[in-house]
């Protein structure tokens, strides 16, 4: 019983965090601008909300230009003169659209007071205009960096609802990592000490890691479906994900074509460290050199620096600890079965 | 140490056979591609052939690396020299014996195929690349052969190891010949060379220290 309340505690980690991560509601934000372009004068815009209360909150629209003229970085914003909500995701609001303005871009801000304040970069493109400096002067505006009443999690563009995978696409890869540095350890450990545990160790835990792997591609692959637009990307970050997954079924077959165990111990844990610095260069180190779609490599921005608001890192957090705790246990109880399956052996 | 690269140098040129075999498999592989493709102007296709004759062309002949030499020769072997001796000569024996190949491929896919792509390429930059990165496929295949050998010389398996492995430097090669092909200075592809390198670095390293726990038995 003394070693059992872990495990329980993983479980509803776990259970925690499935259910926060399926359950959380995403912050109101907008979804859409009616066609998407507008020309000067007086202009009636769509905006569509998603989560949004329109109807019964009291809402401000504005749009941003910010362009370069002759120099200097010019921001310009306009506010709209009338706001109709014919419900809670709908708005028709209206704009006069200067003829001259510093780029012809806009972004939409809403400040709210029930749903915070709202963003949609890129909204509106200008047709029909000349870029250049603005001809009045500009609206004086407050962006209030407002917070809805029931905090969600964070909108972002792309991402939109499928930030849900982060909870579960990334625990994935962190507690592989977990598990191959546990399998690298024992082999060194291994080679230095000619231990039969440490044997069934690092291969207890390469087994278990491979699960995750498997899991991390194949979360991966349903984020990339609804994010990039492909089951499958070429990606140097995707591309090295699935040769470490062929360089650890390779370990897998090295082990199955070696009956001499001794033997097999030996070569398994020489080839499983050198498995595993190409992990870190196929992981680590190439995607930095190159470009790369994946956030966090490449050019492309960590989640973290999207401002990763606290509701979402309470469960992300719990999920990869949880995650974590799951495997060790698979771990051990593949270790343990496999030390039985020893003693069968060596008895029969 | 040099006696065993002589050594090595020696065993390859009298068991002619084996490395006529290599070679062959080379010249054949590069006429099928000549046949199938008659000419080839696309930089990025002929960038990919070379990469797969070459690669094909190590696993041949560094399948070889412990085969040719039989039981007793090993056993002899190991009580005459260190483990740590014996690996650094087949590494650098290896290496310098991928780089001429690499060469040699290159002169059979010029010859086949014509020299159309190697127009505008900065030739310097591009042979740097390809003799650097038949290198690091010749000494990354090294310990992979002798791991695949340990298991009862199990060709198929060689592949299914080595693979994975020589992966993350084809594609760090590919991207170098790929620039020098389209004329780019030496200066844009240091930093790649320099990751290769780099990578090379890790793979001699990790073969040195490894290949004593392998051998002995």
């Amino acid at each position: 019983m003394k070693s059992l309340w872990w495990k329980f505690l993983a479980l509803a980690i776990l259970v925690y965090a499935a259910v926060r991560s399926l359950l959380t509601p995403l912050n109101p934000c907008i979804l859409d601008v009616g066609t998407g372009t507008v020309s000067p004068g007086e202009q009636v815009v769509d905006v569509i909300g998603y989560r949004t209360h329109f109807q019964d909150a009291s809402v401000q629209f504005m749009l941003l230009a910010s362009g370069v003229v002759e120099g200097d970085t010019v921001e310009h914003w306009l506010v709209s003169r009338e706001v109709t909500a014919t419900d809670g995701d709908h708005a028709q609001v209206t704009f006069t659209i200067p003829q001259q303005l510093p780029d012809t871009v806009l972004d939409l801000y809403a400040n709210t007071d029930l749903d915070g304040t709202l963003y949609l970069p890129n909204a509106l493109r200008l047709e029909n205009f000349t870029a250049g400096k603005p001809l009045a002067a500009s609206a004086q505006i407050q962006v209030e960096r407002n917070e809805p009443a029931e905090l969600g999690f964070p909108f972002q563009v792309v991402l939109f609802e499928t930030i849900r995978n982060l909870c579960w696409h990334v625990p994935m890869w962190f507690t592989m990592f977990l598990l191959m540095i546990i399998a690298v350890v024992n082999s060194i450990q291994y080679l230095i000490g000619g231990k039969v545990n440490n044997d069934l160790r690092a291969k207890g835990a390469v087994d278990v890691g491979l699960m995750f792997c498997l899991l991390g591609l194949i979360t991966g692959s349903f984020w990339a479906r609804f994010t990039w637009g492909d089951w499958w990307v070429d990606d140097p970050q995707l591309n090295g994900a699935m040769v470490t997954f062929m360089i650890y079924v390779a370990y897998a077959v090295l082990r199955a074509s070696i009956d001499d165990p001794d033997k097999r111990a030996r070569i398994a844990a020489v080839y499983n460290i050198f498995a595993f610095a190409m992990l870190v260069v196929l992981l680590m180190v190439l995607p930095r050199f190159t470009e790369s779609l994946h956030p966090g490599k490449g050019s492309s921005p960590a989640f973290s620096q999207y401002d990763l608001d606290d509701t979402l890192r309470w469960v992300f957090y719990p999920a990869v600890i949880g995650w974590m705790m799951v495997s060790v246990w698979l771990y051990n109880l593949n270790v343990r079965l496999d030390r039985v399956r020893l003693k069968i052996e060596e008895r029969s | 140490m040099l006696t065993l690269l002589r050594k090595e140098l020696r065993l390859e040129l009298r068991s002619r056979e084996t490395l006529v075999g290599v070679v062959m498999y080379m010249v054949s592989t590069v006429y099928v591609c000549y046949l199938s493709f008659r000419e080839l102007d696309a930089v990025a296709t002929w960038n990919a052939l070379m990469w797969i004759i070459v690669l094909f062309t190590a696993f041949q002949a560094m399948a070889r690396t412990f085969r040719h030499e039989p039981p007793r020769v090993q056993l002899y072997l190991y009580t005459v020299v260190s483990p740590e001796q014996l690996i650094l000569a087949k590494l650098v024996f290896n290496a310098l014996f991928m780089g001429v190949l690499s060469l040699l491929a290159l002169g059979c896919l010029v010859l086949f195929l014509g020299d159309a792509v190697l127009a505008s390429a900065n030739m310097g930059a591009f042979v740097t690349g390809l003799v650097v990165g038949a290198m690091a496929l010749g000494s990354g295949l090294t310990l992979i052969s002798g791991i695949a050998v340990k298991t009862g010389n199990n060709v198929g398996l060689t592949a299914v190891l080595a693979f994975p492995v020589l992966i993350p430097v084809l594609l760090v090669l590919r991207d170098i010949t790929f620039s020098a092909l389209q004329g780019q200075a030496f200066a844009e592809i240091v930093g790649k060379l320099g990751l290769l390198g780099g990578i090379t670095v890790l793979i001699l390293g990790l073969s040195y220290l490894l290949f004593p726990y392998l051998w002995r038995e």
